[in-house]
């Protein structure tokens, strides 16, 4: 190690260098120079070859590796690489519409819906037609919301019929316009689209049955029922946990009048899929669906009925349609109304206590006059659902007319149940005797009037009308209120008016068509 | 032994010295003193008022070194001032002083500082050939080069640093696609997946390229290499720098990339300053080498050196100074009426008044609220990666900023101030990619610009306006015209220096706006500004809180 350092060898090394640097002589200096330039040489050396690869790279090269690391970044949720590379595309090309596209896709990924909409938007503008798949993801969009306005649902069709023309073969927009079509009943238009989206999968055969069912082709209809039931056996099939396919699956059993069979996988469902209630709602309301059909048999079985009413309130014992059912037992006579009575007793006694039961039962307990049992039941099924607009008329006309009036709970209940459902003639015939019991003469008019044409016992209705018009002092409305209310009376001798026009039965917006 | 080699030995050894300074002054020297400071006072006021404006700009960041320099390079020359001069030909004094004479009355009228400096570099040839003729001129010629050259008009080293910050954003860009970086340019902006380098800031760099030009024609002179030489070593600079630093900003983003190493944080963005300005005088240097090793050596050998004399009776040379006539008396005077011109003109436009203390009257304490408007800051990570925030940036020492939702519009209020006169926000858009089309002036509640603003991917719609300290609302007209040269024979005005505070609103979108979008814009823009503007006018210093 000392002698790595020694003297002479530091002697010898300096001297070396010296001779590198200081030694004189037009060579030398000439070496000197090349060794001192060398640096600037070799830097000037690879600022050329930089320019010349760069020059050797093409445009083309480079929207192809973007493309390419684009898709990458999409698909490994590198969101803001997969921006950066389209909008980069773009930028380069803007005409280049699939990048646009692409790009749209990446913004609305990243949450950013607005900038999203507004790319789509210029790819495809209503008025005319653009880029296919933009309008195809318009249309898609606008009738993704859970409930499309009407203006909605026109663009989305605009949409899909220029996705259609711009590109025929675009199974996802026929499927949609379909779909479109077959839910506003436009049997006829809905079919061709159908059957085109079906060239490719038979994903939309179920609705395909019913377009062709409800347009009398009965043959078809089953046939595609037929189809629907492989595609979506199969799907369950591949997919056990895929409730989506399991209740398909059963639906397309049902369009082939199949109860047993759809009862049967929706049970295997049921346990398949740790329980779900979407499972247990569909198995009751087939149940329900099972019923009607025995009712509409040409030799009706209650026995038969009364079982499955029991067995579809075990899957769900709120579900509307057997409720409706169970209100329609208690109203007969005799032994299959105070069995269907013991039943929703029975449910409510094993702990199945739901709003729907409590209507259903103070429904009932009105019919037969007992309005305080009629009272409880719908106080209680207020406190337990306080969104059930039916709930809130019923005990707002109890609270109004009954034997102990609060007209001012009255009022604030039936309000809510506008807010619901503005336009409901029950609920605006509630409020309307609600403001005539008040004196409110004018707001009772404008309700009543407005309920009058769709209810089916307006008697109380023309009663209250007359009594507000005679107040105004017009004196011939009245009168002619009256006179309905006379001819009304003699068409049902004997038939006492109903408790209150205003109050329903357990019809839910749900359940309405 | 050849003569050199005596007087280095003489200099450097303890024997006496051959030059012997004066036992007593010289007659004549103090009159030619007074007239050289009469002549070069008379450039002064402008001189410093280019000083003060040149400080802050980075480009000039070298002055004080290049004034070294200078003094350097001076005191050098002296030393090896030749043993015979005689002054030189009256009858050209006149073709000589008069120009530069000219050239600063000009500079103090129109108010042009950087006329001033070249009026003041021939002023100083004029006197070198008075005192010492062709020779003493062509002696001390390097040294008025070396202080006037490196030193261009403000205006010129904006636009010269921003072309070379676009070509090196340019090249960066392209050696980024060849490297397979995933980035997107726009104007002076590169976009990294989860970053935004605005390369005004990444590059500052750049403005090191007036430095290395001031050194490289220090080094040039210094070592006497021909005017051909140093040329060409001024362009190897420049190149070294543009190369420098596409090399830093690739580099840069792809160790951010690559590693998550960030070169653009602000320390090591100054280090990294530092380190690009050596390289580049290392590589300058190692260029030189080579340039001898292609084309030769290429150097006038000194002259010899002795201590610094106006003249030398000792060594027998003949050395007399000038007379100072009549004629000249009047030119010095000339010289000094110039002088008072620009202190009146600076006067008048109220500069010498600002020249001290704070420029502008708003309180440092002052806050500012907009209804319906939210407050954002730069580094907010709640920020959207399409908000405008970042890319309206201005130069202005003091930048507030809003933002609002309206519809699909997602709009940007900002307050930027101090500005002198009226500022031309557009050319900040320019520089961010933004095609500028044609702008509209409105004048509801007092002028401002409309300017719709488009990208081959994205449409932008810009409303900005200045307000100064007395509530007016600047127009481009009405100040657009203070850089001509109309503009500026007009005579100074006062209020081309007032502070003024720049309003705008800025919002970008995919689609193009419609008519009534741009009309809310615009009245979004109306509301906004008036609140802000009555805000500053009561917090200006001397109003009652």
């Amino acid at each position: 190690m000392s002698d790595a350092f020694s003297p002479s060898r530091l002697a010898r090394l300096r001297s070396a260098l010296r001779a590198v640097f200081h030694r004189d002589g037009e060579r030398e200096r000439f070496r000197r120079d090349l060794l001192l330039g060398a640096p600037a040489g070799l830097c000037m050396l690879a600022a050329i070859v930089a320019f010349v690869s760069v020059a050797l790279v093409s445009g083309r090269e480079v929207a192809a590796q973007y493309r390419l690391k684009a898709w990458k970044a999409q698909t490994s949720n590198d969101h803001a690489t997969a921006r950066l590379c389209y909008e980069r595309l773009v930028r380069e090309n803007p005409a280049d519409k699939q990048s646009l596209f692409a790009l749209a896709q990446v913004l609305a990924d990243m949450g950013d819906a607005p900038s999203s909409l507004e790319l789509l938007d210029r790819l495809a503008p209503l008025d005319e037609t653009g880029f296919a798949p933009a309008h195809l993801a318009l249309g898609r969009q606008l009738l993704a919301a859970t409930r499309p306005s009407p203006q909605s649902v026109h663009a989305a069709e605009q949409h899909l019929l220029r996705a259609i023309s711009a590109q025929p073969d675009l199974v996802e927009a026929q499927g949609l316009l379909g779909r479109l079509y077959a839910l506003a009943g436009r049997w006829e238009l809905a079919q061709p689209h159908l059957a085109a989206a079906l060239k490719n999968s038979d994903e939309l055969a179920l609705l395909m049955a019913q377009v062709t069912a409800a347009r009398g082709q009965a043959d078809e209809a089953r046939s595609y029922a037929r189809r629907a039931v492989a595609f979506w056996a199969a799907r369950a099939s591949l997919q056990p946990t895929d409730v989506a396919a399991r209740l398909a699956w059963a639906q397309s059993l049902l369009a082939l009048d199949d109860f047993a069979g759809a009862l049967a996988v929706l049970d295997r469902a049921i346990v398949a899929i740790n329980d779900d209630p979407r499972l247990r709602l569909a198995a009751a309301t087939v149940c329900a669906g099972w019923i009607e059909r025995l009712e509409k048999s040409p030799s009706p079985d209650p026995a038969s009925a009364l079982d499955l009413l029991a067995r579809g309130l075990k899957y769900d014992p709120a579900q509307p349609a057997l409720l409706n059912h169970l209100v329609a037992l208690t109203h007969l006579s005799g032994a299959r109304s105070e069995s269907a009575r013991k039943l929703l007793n029975d449910l409510l006694a094993q702990g199945h206590e739901s709003a729907m039961i409590h209507l259903v039962l103070g429904s009932d307990a009105i019919a037969r006059g007992q309005l305080e049992p009629a009272q409880i039941h719908f106080e209680r099924a207020w406190a337990l659902d306080p969104h059930l607009p039916q709930v809130a008329n019923n005990l707002a006309w109890l609270l109004a007319f009954g034997e102990r009036p609060d007209m001012a709970r009255a009022q604030s209940l039936i309000k809510v149940a506008l807010q619901s459902d503005p336009a409901n003639p029950h609920f605006r015939d509630t409020e309307g005797q609600i403001h005539a019991r008040l004196g409110q003469w004018k707001e009772a008019i404008s309700d009543l009037e407005a309920a009058l044409p769709a209810l089916s016992d307006p008697r109380r209705a023309h009663a209250a009308l007359a009594e507000s018009y005679e107040h105004l002092g017009m004196a011939d409305l009245a009168a002619a209120h009256r006179r309905q209310l006379q001819v009304l009376d003699q068409g049902s001798e004997g038939v006492a008016p109903a408790f209150g026009s205003g109050k329903i039965g357990i019809e839910t917006p749900a359940t309405r068509p | 032994m050849t003569q050199t080699g005596v007087l280095e030995q003489d200099r450097v050894e303890s024997g006496p010295p051959l030059v012997q300074p004066p036992r007593r002054p010289e007659r004549g020297g103090l009159p030619v003193t007074l007239f050289t400071l009469l002549v070069l006072g008379g450039h002064a006021p402008l001189l410093i008022r280019f000083a003060v404006r040149a400080g802050p700009v980075p480009s000039y960041q070298f002055a004080p070194i290049l004034l070294l320099g200078a003094l350097y390079l001076g005191w050098e020359r002296l030393r090896e001032l030749p043993p015979h001069h005689t002054p030189g030909r009256a009858s050209l004094l006149p073709g000589l002083f008069l120009p530069a004479l000219a050239l600063l009355w000009a500079a103090s009228y129109l108010w042009i500082e950087w006329l001033a400096l070249v009026a003041g570099g021939l002023s100083l040839c004029a006197i070198f050939y008075w005192i010492g003729g062709r020779s003493l001129l062509r002696h001390f010629a390097p040294l008025v080069v070396l202080l006037v050259v490196p030193l261009p008009p403000i205006r010129f080293v904006f636009f010269f640093t921003s072309w070379l910050r676009e070509l090196a954003v340019t090249w960066s860009s392209s050696l980024l696609d060849a490297l397979g970086i995933v980035h997107l340019r726009s104007g002076m902006v590169l976009d990294i997946p989860g970053r935004q380098l605005l390369v005004k800031e990444a590059c500052s760099g750049i403005n090191s390229v007036m430095a290395v030009i001031a050194v490289t024609l220090f080094l040039g002179l210094w070592r006497r290499r021909s005017p051909g030489r140093i040329f060409l070593l001024i362009l190897a600079g420049v190149g070294a720098v543009i190369l420098a630093n596409v090399v830093r900003i690739v580099g840069g983003v792809w160790l951010l990339q690559r590693f998550g190493i960030d070169l653009f944080s602000p320390s090591a963005h100054e280090s990294a300053s530092f380190i690009i300005f050596a390289a580049c005088l290392l590589l300058l240097a190692s260029f030189d080498s080579l340039l001898n090793w292609i084309i030769g050596r290429d150097m006038t050998p000194a002259p010899p050196r002795g201590r610094p004399v106006l003249s030398n009776r000792a060594s027998g040379a003949a050395r007399r100074l000038p007379r100072v006539t009549k004629g000249m008396w009047l030119l010095a005077l000339a010289y000094l009426a110039a002088g008072l011109l620009q202190v009146r003109q600076g006067w008048a436009a109220g500069y010498w008044q600002t020249l001290w203390g704070k420029s502008y009257s708003l309180r440092s304490n002052a806050a500012f609220t907009v209804p319906g408007w939210q407050r954002v800051f730069d580094d907010d990570p709640a920020h959207h990666p399409r908000d405008a925030v970042k890319s309206a940036r201005t130069d202005a020492r003091v930048s507030l900023r809003w933002q609002r939702q309206e519809g699909r519009l997602r709009l940007t209020l900002a307050l930027d101030y101090p500005f002198k006169g009226y500022y031309d926000l557009t050319r900040c858009y320019a520089g961010t990619g933004w095609h500028i089309d044609n702008a509209a002036q409105g004048s509801e509640g007092g002028a401002y610009l409309q300017t719709p603003l488009s990208m081959p991917d994205s449409h932008g719609q810009l409303f900005f306006a200045l307000v100064d300290e007395k509530g007016n609302w600047l127009s481009p007209q009405q100040y657009g015209d203070y850089n001509t040269l109309a503009g500026r024979l007009k005579g100074p005005r006062p209020d081309a220096l007032m502070p003024t505070y720049l309003i705008q609103v800025m919002t970008e979108s995919y689609a193009p706006f419609t008519p009534e979008e741009i009309d809310q814009i615009r009245q979004l823009f109306l509301q906004a500004r008036q609140h802000l503007a009555q805000q500053l006018l009561q917090q200006l210093e001397g109003k009652a809180p």
